[in-house]
């Protein structure tokens, strides 16, 4: 009997494969640009500005910087071409398909890390169709596959992290997610998390406290080092903070990410029109996106800072975390460290909803920080947590369908609407019970998610219009759903199955 | 694709395991749309892409009449229409909903070699409508007429499966470029027809067929003999007027389609146009590599040289007609059914394939898609063979297809169904015996590719591209070798099954089967 693994695999590369020739983002010339500075230039210029070189700049942190390097190692035999620094817009045939392939082989990476941390907790069926769920997750194919970007390599890390914390190796555990940081910062959306975790189950029952919070600590901050050891001298850590940090953009993404501020602003627009307030142009939505320079972001309601915005979000995270401090344990002892780790992916994901729906300049590709930890939830929450979590997973991912605007990738999205719709709740869990104010909602939002890409053919007029609504409507989803999975899992003491 | 699940909740979910599959289809088929297609960038001539696209042009720009003919407007050198008027409609009415969407596409001679991303786009959407329309349907009802036993759902999902999403097609369809998959559809909905005992409609059905691509007339010998054993089965003078009545049936259907032309007849010789563009018979015995017995042993013995062409066309027709008589011929034996029908319209085209003149590569396609529908047809004992030699003769039919691959540019598309199919063979042959067969042709198989691809500069050593052409006819071996195999095996398969009718309980079950569907 061959192993159901390799032929796993090799369905899901033949999958991916198809996708190979479909609309590449800006982020296709924004990697192949890192490739190019990685391989090019000597390290301490990686995070420097160059005069005459692509504005696409490094980003990311140096752990990502330095998987560049590597696969540019592999690209200049592929195509020598692909690592010239002044080669931009170069997208050769041989250029795509080695590009694609690396993301393809994340994606490998992802089927091996999740099958090897769900087939600890699960048995048949539930293992394969909650495997299915993470390494097919839509939003993934359309962020990955198709935009461009590496979640799906990245998030095999956090999987594997997660593994370590199971088998209960948590300093493994810590130093992976701190490696997952340095690979790309979003994550630090779930660093709170892990260290309330990491405090509340591994050092506080442990007799020696202080030790093994010294160990941890080390261990941490020593893997911090090592990375960035390149980089420890000042023009080098400002150049990396200033790229990683950028503090003077708006207060939402061009997109609208479908968070509370969505929600804010959308009221202002709508009491602007209702009070017949004349707003000047560097209020509404233009000066939500293009930059914060200090100024008004609303013209009706209060305005919002970034400092503003950071204490809410921080209120919120200390909430979760008194909530969470204050739980009894729960669970059999035999089974307490799946307890554990199903506790610590519940926390991720809720601290990355937090931050998701309250901090500055959120992007809409976010959404997978909160959408992906869910997929592995499904089969694992106990039942009145799935429904949050399947519509958290569904609604998340019709909010990333503006991604994909040109017309080749129409047909996609409309197939994808139904095969959403029906092929994932029937991969749910069996007690999922779906009430029809859930599936109205979840069907008015892919309405939306598809008519904002036929709005431009229709008429010309308020272009705006549908994103806005897609993101409002989603977000009326999504917030509720967060609040529910975070009440669902603080509030009741529950023993696992 | 298997659901490992019990098979009592396999049973319950049926409808929204095939509804998911639907939608899985046409979602992959969305995903491939950007696909490389033939002739992209190569001009003067593109390729069948651009045949296509010119085949919209003429049909929206020109009257019925000229379609065929060698105007000024139309240069029949330039990609002439030769393929049945309901292909031109069918052209007609997607040039139509072209010119709303695209109109520059359709621009009379201003359009030619149009390669934009917009049209890209829209000539892809027509062949997914087609399917959506066409071919999606027709399997299923063939599938669903054809199924031995109506309970056993896996083997019946597996054979949608396999329809639906069949490597071959979409390779030729969404990659090359072509609307098999309509003529296809209409044949499998007239196999479904003939299971479900409606012989009119599946003659209408096989006429539309092959009014679209003459090339489904691989299967007209399996349909006039099925036809005219179900027209016989109540006895020779009941038979006779049923016979005339499909006749009338079949040459109405054929007139309505030609009428533009036809009803020019006195005046002038349009239909003989249109017959001649049809059925080209000065070509040759065979063309390019095609995985043909002759072009196959023409490697040995070079048959084309020895005999002339006409001595040639009629060892030909003679070969076809010896090898697909007795699979025709089962469907007179006393217990009809639509195992045996199926059988003998695989073993029809098969040898059409095999022996006949002039066959095309990309002509495999009717033999191997109708033959998914064999598993789901045979009875039990027969029925995991059948899978078995199914999903191999795919792969290696998918495997024939690399030398317009390597045309088009094709490869990214090939590889993702080759590992697909090769999964699903994998998944397929369980037992000792057939592991080793399936391992053994996976080896052949990635060796010439490697051979293929090591060999790649011709131009530097001259005598290596000898080389390299002699080995990519032993390529070609392999396909008409399985082919021929298959077919033994469907013969033995029809005796087999026949053992199994002479069964009375068979016999009342067949009854029950066949009463059910009158009613339904």
């Amino acid at each position: 009997m061959t192993s159901p693994r390799l032929l796993y695999i090799v369905v899901l590369v033949s999958l991916k494969m198809l996708l190979m020739y479909s609309y590449k983002s800006t982020d296709f010339e924004v990697h192949r640009n890192w490739l190019a500075v990685t391989s090019k230039l000597p390290v301490s210029e990686w995070y420097q500005d160059q005069e005459g070189q692509s504005h696409w700049t490094l980003d990311y942190p140096p752990v990502f910087a330095y998987f560049e390097r590597g696969l540019a190692v592999m690209a200049d035999v592929v195509d020598s071409n692909m690592t010239q620094l002044d080669n931009q817009e170069y997208a050769s045939e041989r250029t795509v398909i080695f590009q694609r392939s690396t993301v393809i082989f994340g994606d490998v990476l992802l089927f091996l890390a999740t099958h090897a941390f769900l087939s600890q907790i699960l048995r048949g069926y539930a293992l394969w169709a909650s495997v299915t769920l993470v390494v097919f997750h839509p939003g993934l194919l359309i962020v990955d596959s198709i935009h461009f970007q590496y979640n799906s390599m990245l998030y095999a890390l956090l999987v594997f992290s997660y593994y370590q914390v199971l088998h209960r190796r948590y300093i493994s555990g810590a130093v992976l997610f701190t490696i997952l940081i340095c690979a790309k910062h979003l994550y630090l959306y779930m660093a709170p998390a892990y260290f309330i975790f990491l405090l509340k189950n591994c050092v506080l029952p442990s007799r020696k406290k202080v030790q093994k919070f010294v160990l941890l600590g080390l261990s941490v901050i020593g893997t911090t080092l090592v990375v960035f050891l390149p980089f420890l001298d000042e023009r080098s850590l400002t150049g990396v903070l200033k790229r990683l940090f950028p503090w003077g953009r708006g207060l939402c993404h061009a997109y609208w990410a479908p968070n509370s501020y969505a929600l804010y602003s959308a009221g202002d627009l709508v009491l602007q029109k209702v009070l017949k307030i004349d707003a000047s142009t560097s209020v509404g939505t233009r000066g939500l996106v293009d930059g914060y320079d200090g100024g008004d972001t609303h013209a009706v309601l209060p305005s919002i800072t970034p400092r503003l915005s950071t204490q809410i979000t921080l209120l919120f995270v200390s909430i979760l975390i008194v909530m969470y401090w204050s739980r009894p344990p729960g669970g059999r002892s035999s089974s307490r460290h799946v307890v554990e780790v199903f506790e610590l992916i519940v926390l991720c994901s809720l601290s990355s909803a937090i931050f998701f729906a309250f901090s500055w300049h959120v992007h809409e590709k976010a959404i997978l920080m909160v959408s992906l930890p869910s997929a592995l939830l499904l089969w694992l929450v106990p039942g009145p947590m799935i429904l949050p979590t399947l519509c958290i997973y569904i609604v998340g991912t019709f909010s990333l369908f503006p991604l994909l605007f040109q017309a080749a990738e129409l047909p996609l999205k409309i197939a994808l609407v139904p095969l959403i719709l029906v092929g994932i709740p029937i991969l749910a869990p069996p007690q999922l019970r779906l009430p029809p104010t859930n599936v109205s909602a979840m069907l008015f939002v892919a309405f939306l998610a598809i008519y904002q890409s036929l709005h431009p053919m229709l008429t010309s007029r308020y272009p705006f219009l549908p994103l806005l609504m897609l993101s409002v409507s989603s977000a009326m989803v999504l917030l509720p759903a967060f609040y529910q999975l975070a009440t669902g899992f603080l509030l009741y003491s529950w023993s696992w199955k | 694709m298997n659901s490992d699940g019990d098979l009592g909740a396999m049973e319950k979910n049926r409808n929204w395991i095939i509804l998911v599959l639907f939608i899985a289809a046409i979602t992959i088929r969305c995903m491939m749309l950007m696909m490389p297609h033939s002739g992209e960038g190569k001009p003067p001539m593109y390729g069948d892409y651009e045949a296509q696209r010119h085949w919209m042009e003429i049909t929206n720009n020109l009257p019925v009449l000229d379609w065929y003919k060698n105007t000024a407007d139309n240069d029949l050198q330039y990609w002439g229409l030769d393929y049945p008027p309901l292909t031109a409609f069918h052209s007609y009415i997607c040039g139509a909903v072209g010119k709303l969407c695209v109109p520059e596409m359709v621009e009379l001679h201003a359009s030619r070699g149009i390669e934009t991303y917009n049209t890209k786009v829209f000539m892809k959407l027509t062949v997914l409508l087609s399917d959506l329309f066409v071919y999606l349907p027709g399997a299923y009802y063939a599938v669903s007429g054809v199924a031995f036993s109506y309970k056993h759902t896996a083997v019946f999902v597996d054979a949608l499966t396999l329809l639906w999403l069949h490597p071959c097609l979409l390779l030729i369809d969404h990659g090359h470029f072509q609307y098999n998959s309509v003529s296809i559809g209409l044949a499998l909905f007239a196999v479904g027809a003939m299971a479900r005992h409606r012989y009119l409609l599946a003659s209408v059905f096989f006429t539309s067929s092959f009014l679209f691509k003459q090339i489904a007339l691989y299967y007209a010998p399996a349909f006039f003999f099925g036809i005219l054993a179900l027209c016989m089965r109540d006895g020779f003078f009941v038979g006779v007027p049923n016979v005339l009545m499909t006749g009338l049936v079949v040459v109405g259907t054929v007139a309505v389609i030609f009428y533009p032309w036809l009803a020019t007849l006195p005046a002038t010789d349009d239909v003989g146009q249109v017959l001649h563009r049809m059925f080209p018979f000065s070509r040759g015995l065979f063309e390019d590599k095609v995985a043909n017995f002759w072009c196959s042993v023409s490697v040995a013995v070079k048959f084309q040289r020895i005999f002339d062409l006409s001595v040639m066309l009629k060892v030909a027709t003679g070969c076809t007609v010896v090898s697909l008589l007795p699979a025709c011929l089962c469907n007179f034996r006393a217990r009809y059914g639509s195992g045996t029908f199926v059988a003998s319209v695989v073993a029809s085209a098969c040898s059409f394939f095999l022996f006949s003149f002039h066959v095309h590569e990309k002509s495999i396609l009717f033999p191997i898609v109708m033959s998914a529908l064999v598993p789901v047809a045979m009875p039990k004992e027969n029925r995991q063979e059948a899978a078995k030699v199914v999903i191999i003769l795919t792969f290696i039919s998918l495997f024939s297809m690399y030398p317009l691959v390597v045309k088009d540019n094709l490869h990214v598309l090939y590889t993702s169904l080759m590992l697909a199919t090769a999964a699903a063979c994998e998944l397929t042959c369980q037992s000792e015996a057939w592991l080793q067969l399936w391992r053994g042709i996976i080896c052949v198989v990635v060796a010439c590719h490697f051979i293929h691809a090591a060999f790649e500069p011709p131009e530097r050593l001259p005598d290596l591209w000898t080389m390299m052409f002699t080995i990519s006819r032993y390529v070609n071996i392999l396909p008409p070798l399985s082919s021929l195999a298959f077919c033994y095996l469907v013969h033995s398969f029809l005796s087999n099954a026949f053992h199994s009718f002479l069964n009375p309980e068979g016999v009342t079950r067949r009854r029950v089967l066949i009463q059910t569907y009158d009613t339904s």
